[in-house]
Parts: C-alpha cells; sequence; structure tokens
C-alpha cells in the first residue's frame, strides 16, 4: 500500500474514532434509532394525512432518504468543528494531507451512519406503516439511497466549511436539513402556490435522487434524475472543498487558526 | 369589642407580609426570566425551533385539501403547527436550563443562595418559554396573513387566555425536564430522542384518529393536546370548551408537581454524590 493510501486510512481511521466518541454504541441505539424510526413514522403519517394512501407511500419514500440527513447534514457539520472546539486546526495546516482531503475521509463515518439510519428505516418502519409489500422493490433500489446520502454529505460538509471560524455549525447543519425538508419533495409534492421553492429544490441534495428513486419504483426511466442528483453532489463537493481552502488560506495569511478569523 | 382590634392589625401585618413575600418572588421570577432570555435570545434552537420549523411544517401541510380549505381550518391548522413547534422549543430551549446551570458553574450558588432555588429555575423556564412562545406566535401571525387564516374577533380574549397557559405549561414541562436531562452526559440525545413521540401521540398535526386505539389515550396525557383542542374549538368559533381548558390547568399542575418532586431528588443526588458543578 503506498503512503497516500495510507495516510487517508489513518484519517479515516481516526474519524471513526471521533464519530465514536461523540456518538456512543449505547447512546445511538437507546436514543438516535429509535428517534430516526419515530421519525419516519411521523413524516410518512403526514404524507397520509396529506395525500391518503398513495401520499403516505410518497412520504415513506422521502422518509427514507431522510432519516440519512441527521448524520450526513448536521452530524457531519461536527467534523471541521472538532478541530476548531479542540484548537488542533494548526495540526492539518503542518499535515501531509490538506485539510479538504482530511475533512472528506473523517465525513465517511457520518455517510456510513447515515445511510445505516436509511436502510434502518426501511426495514423496520416500512413493516410498521403497511409497506411490507414495497420492501423489494425499495430494497432494489438501494444504491440510490446511498447516493442521496453521499449528496447529503457533501452539501452538509459544505455547510460545515462555512460555519467554521464561528459557532454556527448548529444554525447552519440544522437549517441545511430543514431546507431539504421543505424544498426536495420528501413528505409531499410542493404545493401549487409554493412551485417557486423547486428552484431551491434544484440545487438541494435528495431532491433529484428521490425522483430517481420514484421513478424506479415506478418503473420509469430514472437515469437523468441520476445524473443530475450525481452533479447536484459534486457541486457541493466543490464548494466545500473551495471554503476549505479559501479559509486556510485567509488563516495562513493572518498567521490566526481557522476557528479565529472572526474574531 | 376590645379584641378586635389587635386582630384587625394581625391581619393587616399578615395581608403586608404575605404581599412583600409575593413582591420578591414576583422581582426574582422577573430578574430570572429577563437573564435567561438575555442568556438563549441568540441561542439556534430559537429561530431552528421557533421560526424555521412552523414554516417548513407549513410548506410541508401546504398540499392538504388540495389548498381549498377554509380561513378557520388554516387557522386550526397553524395552531398545531405553533404547538407541535412548541413542544421542539421546550425541549432545547426550556430544558436545558439546569444543565446549562451546572456547564457554567451557577448551579451551587443558586442552591446555597437566600433565595429558593425552584424559584430561579422556574424563572429562567419561564423566561425561555415567553422567548419561544412570542417568536412563534409572530412566525403564525406571519403565516396567518399570507395564507389567510382568520379567527373571529370575540375569540381573541380566549386565545390570550390560551397563550397564557400555554407559557405556563412550557414552563412546568421546561422544569420538570431540565431536571431528568442532568441525569445524563448524553442530554442532547436525549433532547432530539423525546421529540418525535409528542410529535405522533400530541395530536397535533396527526389526529388522534390515525393514531393506533392502544396508543391514543396518551394524547390525553399531554397538556399540548388539550390546549390544541382548546385553541382550536375557540379559534373555529365554538364554545369554550371547559373540559380541555379544565384538563390543561390540571395538567400544567401535575406537570409543576413533577417538576418540583424531580428537581428535589436530582438535587439530593447530586449533593451525595458530590457532583453539583460536574452533572
Amino acid at each position: 500500500m503506498g503512503e497516500h493510501a495510507r495516510r487517508h486510512l489513518e484519517a479515516i481511521r481516526t474519524g471513526y474514532l471521533i464519530y465514536l466518541a461523540d456518538n456512543p454504541l449505547k447512546v445511538q441505539l437507546t436514543t438516535t434509532l429509535p428517534r430516526l424510526l419515530l421519525q419516519g413514522i411521523f413524516y410518512t403519517m403526514l404524507g397520509r394525512l396529506v395525500g391518503g394512501q398513495s401520499g403516505a407511500h410518497f412520504a415513506f419514500i422521502g422518509a427514507i432518504a431522510f432519516a440519512a440527513c441527521t448524520d450526513t447534514v448536521i452530524g457531519v457539520c461536527d467534523v471541521p468543528m472538532t478541530d476548531q472546539w479542540s484548537g488542533t486546526y494548526y495540526r492539518l495546516q503542518t499535515g501531509a494531507l490538506p485539510p479538504g482531503a482530511v475533512y472528506l475521509c473523517r465525513s465517511l463515518p457520518y455517510l456510513t451512519s447515515g445511510f445505516l439510519y436509511s436502510l434502518l428505516v426501511l426495514l423496520v418502519d416500512g413493516p410498521v406503516l403497511g409497506f411490507a409489500g414495497s420492501l423489494g422493490s425499495l430494497t432494489a433500489v438501494l444504491p440510490l439511497y446511498l447516493l442521496t446520502a453521499t449528496t447529503s454529505t457533501m452539501f452538509g460538509l459544505a455547510l460545515a466549511a462555512l460555519a467554521v471560524g464561528g459557532s454556527r455549525d448548529v444554525l447552519y447543519g440544522n437549517l441545511g436539513s430543514y431546507f431539504v425538508l421543505a424544498a426536495s419533495a420528501i413528505v409531499s409534492p410542493l404545493a401549487s402556490k409554493l412551485r417557486w421553492l423547486a428552484v431551491l429544490g434544484e440545487v438541494l441534495p435528495l431532491g433529484h435522487g428521490l425522483k430517481a428513486i420514484r421513478a424506479a419504483t415506478a418503473g420509469s426511466p430514472w437515469l437523468v434524475q441520476l445524473a443530475l442528483e450525481v452533479l447536484v453532489g459534486l457541486g457541493w463537493l466543490a464548494v466545500a472543498l473551495l471554503v476549505v481552502q479559501a479559509r486556510d488560506r485567509a488563516a495562513r495569511g493572518r498567521r490566526v487558526s481557522v476557528g479565529r478569523l472572526h474574531s | 369589642m376590645s379584641s378586635g382590634a389587635p386582630n384587625g392589625a394581625a391581619r393587616t401585618g399578615f395581608a403586608t407580609a404575605v404581599a412583600r413575600v409575593g413582591a420578591r418572588w414576583v422581582r426574582i421570577l422577573a430578574a430570572s426570566a429577563r437573564m435567561q432570555i438575555l442568556v438563549i435570545r441568540s441561542h439556534p434552537a430559537v429561530p431552528i425551533t421557533a421560526v424555521v420549523q412552523p414554516v417548513v411544517f407549513y410548506v410541508v401541510m401546504a398540499g392538504q385539501h388540495g389548498g381549498a380549505d377554509s380561513p378557520a381550518q388554516r387557522a386550526s391548522r397553524l395552531i398545531a403547527i405553533l404547538l407541535t413547534s412548541l413542544w421542539g422549543a421546550t425541549l432545547w430551549a426550556v430544558g436545558g436550563i439546569l444543565r446549562r446551570e451546572i456547564a457554567e458553574g451557577t448551579l451551587a450558588r443558586n442552591l446555597t443562595s437566600l433565595t429558593d432555588p425552584r424559584l430561579v429555575v422556574i424563572g429562567k423556564c419561564l423566561g425561555s418559554s415567553l422567548l419561544v412562545l412570542t417568536t412563534l406566535v409572530g412566525t403564525s401571525l406571519v403565516l396567518a396573513l399570507v395564507t389567510g387564516a382568520r379567527v373571529p374577533l370575540d375569540a381573541v380574549p380566549w386565545m390570550l387566555l390560551g397563550a397564557v397557559l400555554v407559557a405556563l405549561s412550557g414552563t412546568a414541562l421546561g422544569f420538570a425536564l431540565c431536571s431528568l436531562f442532568v441525569l445524563t452526559r448524553h442530554a442532547v440525545h436525549v433532547t432530539a430522542a423525546l421529540t418525535y413521540p409528542v410529535f405522533i401521540l400530541g395530536g397535533l398535526l396527526i389526529p388522534t384518529s390515525l393514531i393506533p386505539g392502544q396508543l391514543s389515550w396518551l394524547s390525553r396525557l399531554i397538556s399540548l393536546y388539550w390546549a390544541d383542542q382548546f385553541l382550536g374549538r375557540v379559534a373555529g368559533g365554538g364554545a369554550v370548551p371547559l373540559t380541555a381548558l379544565s384538563m390543561l390547568v390540571l395538567l400544567i399542575t401535575l406537570y409543576y408537581v413533577t417538576g418540583h418532586v424531580l428537581f428535589r431528588r436530582v438535587v439530593d443526588r447530586a449533593r451525595r454524590k458530590g457532583t453539583i458543578d460536574l452533572g
């Protein structure tokens, strides 16, 4: 194994250790997982209220993908913030890997757990909500759910990069998550008077991915939506890396830690 | 006749003493509430739960009835959204009060001061509740203007009474919850976990008719359910639902008593273990 690959693997391993320290398994099993299952039930019931049984199915497909956002949009904000809180950013600046690469490696546990949350909501909430018959078709599109977990992680990382330097990670992460919920048609299709929100949904994660998933389960063409979701993810990845690089350059120029850029 | 004057003087003296103590309590409550508002007004939980969340819930629910509902139905839905968001806001803004006291090292000073520490904590809960409720009412008014939701003018006094009771409900709930949240180091996760049970079982956005029969009785233990019944009925121009009003007052009292017992136990436990400043 090359030195470069070994360094990346080490960054991923460190990321997992930090993730487990912040989110111990016992806490995840007793609080996070029940919350996610109840969240899936809540949004599916909202969908039923808005659009009847077909609305419930629409919302259930969205709730599976949205379950990941707890970690991929909100949780992932901890990745760059950890160095700010711990005062360790200078170690990244002197490291062999650029900060952006380290953040990407450390984001992997959030992506993985986000995808597992989606899987759990599918497998547990599905039968509870009366969608046992849809499990087959939805399991077949799990790679598309993995894609939405990935694109939302890129989005979360971009928000996190913007939050560094202050204490706005909670605000940005939650705002991002709510924007996705509102504009990406997670629970119900946007009402006609709110179609303008669809413009925002075009550049947010999950929107195109969910269109692809709904089309794939209905037997309609879905490759174009898949390509658009990939583009959205790449766009947010570019934003994340550019912001990290710009912040790093500004911090070096002013000879301060990134966490002190605004002070 | 001769004993009348001393009795009257004693009664006046007693009334003066009670008034003095009452005024002191009100001053402490007001100072604690003001301090708490200053502390949390810039906390992200306030705009997220009291502005963003209700707007997003409105957007999600906008397609209900194909958008062809009456102004009263829209008002009723807005009240349900407001109360749903209030639960989240109560959890985040009020539930963390005692935890913050420990983190900032002020709990020990509070417990050893001349003032009853519960008065300070309840004042802080009241401050948080007032801040989030005022913000939520502002958000709801804007949404009502945008969506055309209307309530009859003669319902306004009852709505104000309902708002006062909802603020007291949030205060009492927060008082009970903040004692619970200091029992764990992972209070943030526990706080998040408590959000959805009430979202689902509270009978607010999700009608109790959609909840399985074995679980629907749980709604009756949640003050926000009765607040929704009360506010929804008066906003629709119906008769004042006295049962809902009585149940709301009863549950607020029950939450306060629970908070009182929990607070005493948590403080006793912390004193025994020597962890007052450690959580």
